[in-house]
C-alpha cells in the first residue's frame, strides 16, 4: 500500500502572532507541524505497519526552512518526504496549494492520502478536499475511525446529527480528526534514522506548474489585513459569605445586567 | 442583482432554523436569494423556506444516501453554473464545511470559510474570519471571478426571523449520476443532549472536575437547565469525556449567550473556542486561573458546591 500524508507547517499554538502592516509576520515565530496532521501521520504509519510492502510519503507545500519540520515527520517513521518550496507560492490560496499537492502526489500513485482536518493557522480545511476533487477521488472529512478492507473503505466521522459512516473505494482522501488514534512520539532511533531518509525539495518549475496559475499573485482569495480582537475587560469576582450568597448575586446579575437567563 | 444560493440544512424533512442565519448572510451581501436543500427529506422541508422570505428552492431528493460530498457537489455545481449564481453560502457545520469545500473545488473557485461577518468593501464584499485560534481577526476579499463559496460560523449573523410565508417555487434537481463516497449510516447522538454549536447556554468542565465522575453534576445541570455540556482539552485528553464535547481550537468553536466554565484554567487553545460567548462565567477554586481575566463574572469556590446551587437557583427563578 502506498500512502501519502499531507503535512502543513503552522505557528506553535502557544505563540503570539505579530502583525506587520496588518499582515501576520511569522519570521520570528516558532513553527510546528499542524496538530491535526499528527493524527494523519499516525494513521498512515499504522496502516503501513499492518499492510506488507507499504510506504509512507509526507508531502508538503512550504518554505525551504520547512525541511526541519519534515525531518521531525520522518523521525516518527515516515519513509520519505517531498517538499515544494517556492517563493512564488507566498499567499497562494488552498485551491492553488491543492494543485501543487496534486503534482507532488501523482508520481507516488498513492492508494490513500491522509491529511489533518484543517490547518490551525487559517482553519481553511480546503486543500485536502480540493485535492480529492482535482484527482476525481472520493474523500471523507473529519475521520475519527478508519477501516480499509481490500479496495474499500469505511470511515466514521462526527456529523451534524450523530456519528456517520461513509463508504467508498480506494484511492481516497481522508482528513483526520482528533480521536482517530493516539499519535506516537519520535524515538531516539527514529530521530537518528530520519537524518538519512530521502527528503526532496522541488521548485514549481520542476513540477511543471506555472506560477501565473498557482502563485500567490493569482490567488482567488486575498487577505486584506488583520487586527487583534478587542481585549475583553477584566471580569468581576463575585464576593459573598457563602456559596449560596455568591450564586444569588451571580444569578441576579445574569438576569438583570447580562439578561442571558 | 447578484444571484445568491444559500444551502440550508434539514433533518428528516424538518428545515433547521439555522436557515435564518444563512438568510441574514445573504442579506448582508444583497441580492436575489434561492435556497437549496440536498438529501432525503429535502422536498418536504423546502416549503419551510417561505417564512424566511425565500420564494425559490432547488431540491435534490429521492432515493439518495443521507449525504455524498462528491455526488451532491457535482449536482449543485452544475446548477450553479447553469443559473449563474455568484455567491453560495453554507453553514460552518460538518456538512456545510465539507460540501462547501468540495463544491468550491468542483467550481475551481475561491472559498472563504468560518466567516463571522460580511462587510462592504471597495471591490466587493469583505469576509471577516478569526485566524490563529482567534488571536487575530482576518479580513479577506475575493479576487477571482464568480462563483464564490462562503461558509458562515453559527450564531454570528443575527438570524432573519420567520414572518408571513411567501409561496416557494420548488425545482427538483436531477439525481446524481455517480457516488464516489456515500454516507451509509447515521447513529443518533446521546438522548436529550443539546448540540454545543446550537446551545444558548453551555456548561463546561475542565481539569478541575478531577475525573470522569466529576462531570456528573455538570451533566445533571445540563439536563435540568436544558443546556449543552462542554469540556476542555485537558479533560478530553485525560479520557474523562468524549472528544465530541471538546470546546477549543482542536474541538468545537461555540458562541452561546452564556458560557459557564467550571474548573477550566483558560488555556489559549480553549479560549479560541469560546471567547466570543456573550457572557462568560468562571467557577474555579484557584483565584489565579487565567480564565478569570476573560470572564465577565467569576466565583472563586469549589465547583462541586457552586454548580448544584446555581442549578437550584436558576430553576427557582424560572418557576418564578
Amino acid at each position: 500500500m502506498k500512502i501519502a500524508v499531507i503535512v502543513k507547517e503552522v505557528p506553535d499554538t502557544e505563540a503570539r502572532i505579530e502583525l506587520r502592516n496588518g499582515i501576520p509576520d511569522l519570521s520570528g515565530t516558532a513553527m510546528v507541524f499542524n496538530p491535526y496532521d499528527e493524527y494523519a501521520i499516525e494513521e498512515a504509519l499504522r496502516i503501513a505497519e499492518r499492510t506488507p510492502e507499504s510506504t509512507v510519503t509526507a508531502v508538503m507545500v512550504g518554505r525551504p526552512a520547512s525541511q526541519e519540520i519534515l525531518r521531525k515527520v520522518l523521525a516518527l517513521g515516515v519513509n520519505e518526504a517531498v517538499l515544494c518550496a517556492d517563493a512564488e507560492l507566498a499567499g497562494a490560496d488552498p485551491l492553488q496549494v491543492a494543485q501543487v499537492l496534486k503534482a507532488l502526489v501523482e508520481p507516488l500513485a498513492p492508494d490513500v492520502i491522509l491529511g489533518g482536518r484543517q490547518g490551525v493557522d487559517y482553519d481553511w480545511g480546503y486543500s485536502a478536499i480540493a485535492l480529492a476533487e482535482l484527482l476525481g477521488w472520493p474523500h471523507c472529512g473529519l475521520v475519527s475511525k478508519l477501516e480499509l478492507n481490500g479496495g474499500a473503505f469505511r470511515a466514521e466521522s462526527e456529523g451534524d446529527d450523530g456519528t456517520q459512516t461513509t463508504e467508498g473505494s480506494l484511492p481516497a482522501v481522508f482528513t483526520t480528526d482528533k480521536g482517530l488514534n493516539e499519535p506516537r512520539y519520535a524515538s531516539l532511533k527514529g530521530i537518528m534514522a530520519a537524518k538519512k531518509k530521502p527528503l526532496t525539495v522541488r521548485p514549481l518549475a520542476e513540477l511543471g506548474l506555472d506560477p501565473a496559475v498557482v502563485g500567490g499573485a493569482a490567488s482567488a482569495v486575498k487577505l486584506q489585513g488583520c487586527s487583534y480582537p478587542a481585549a475583553k475587560k477584566g471580569g468581576r469576582i463575585i464576593e459573598g459569605e457563602t456559596v449560596a450568597e455568591k450564586v444569588a448575586v451571580l444569578v441576579k446579575a445574569l438576569r438583570e445586567e447580562a439578561k442571558v437567563i | 442583482m447578484a444571484k445568491i444560493l444559500i444551502i440550508a440544512e434539514q433533518l428528516q424533512g424538518q428545515l433547521k432554523n439555522t436557515v435564518g442565519e444563512l438568510a441574514a448572510a445573504a442579506q448582508a451581501l444583497g441580492g436575489e436569494v434561492t435556497g437549496a436543500l440536498a438529501g432525503p427529506g429535502s422536498l418536504q422541508a423546502a416549503p419551510g423556506l417561505g417564512v424566511y422570505g425565500i420564494g425559490a428552492a432547488l431540491v435534490l431528493d429521492g432515493e439518495l444516501p443521507r449525504y455524498s460530498s462528491d455526488a451532491f457537489a457535482t449536482v449543485l455545481a452544475d446548477v450553479i453554473r447553469e443559473v449563474g449564481f455568484e455567491y453560495i453560502i453554507l453553514l460552518q457545520t460538518f456538512t456545510g464545511r465539507d460540501l462547501g469545500a468540495r463544491l468550491a473545488a468542483r467550481l475551481r473557485c475561491g472559498f472563504i470559510n468560518d466567516v463571522t461577518a460580511l462587510e462592504a468593501g471597495p471591490d466587493g464584499p469583505v469576509a471577516v474570519k478569526p485566524l490563529y485560534a482567534g488571536k487575530v481577526i482576518g479580513r479577506f476579499a475575493f479576487s477571482g471571478p464568480a462563483p464564490r463559496v462562503i461558509t458562515i460560523r453559527q450564531k454570528n449573523f443575527a438570524p432573519v426571523q420567520p414572518a408571513a410565508a411567501v409561496a416557494v417555487n420548488i425545482k427538483q434537481l436531477p439525481a446524481p449520476a455517480e457516488y464516489k463516497a456515500r454516507v451509509t449510516q447515521v447513529e443518533q447522538k446521546e438522548e436529550g443532549m443539546i448540540d454545543l454549536k446550537e446551545a444558548d447556554i453551555i456548561i463546561t468542565g475542565g481539569r478541575g472536575v478531577g475525573g470522569p465522575e466529576g462531570f456528573a453534576p455538570l451533566r445533571e445541570f445540563a439536563r435540568a437547565v436544558g443546556c449543552a455540556l462542554g469540556a476542555s482539552r485537558a479533560a478530553v485528553d485525560a479520557g474523562w469525556i468524549e472528544h465530541s464535547h471538546q470546546v477549543g481550537q482542536t474541538g468545537k468553536v461555540v458562541n452561546p449567550q452564556l458560557y459557564i466554565a467550571c474548573g477550566v484554567s483558560g488555556a489559549i487553545q480553549h479560549l479560541a473556542g469560546m471567547q466570543t460567548s456573550k457572557v462568560i462565567v468562571a467557577i474555579n477554586s484557584n483565584d489565579t486561573a487565567p480564565i478569570f481575566k476573560l470572564a465577565d463574572y467569576g466565583i472563586v469556590a469549589d465547583l462541586f458546591t457552586v454548580v448544584p446551587e446555581l442549578q437550584k437557583q436558576i430553576l427557582a427563578l424560572r418557576q418564578g
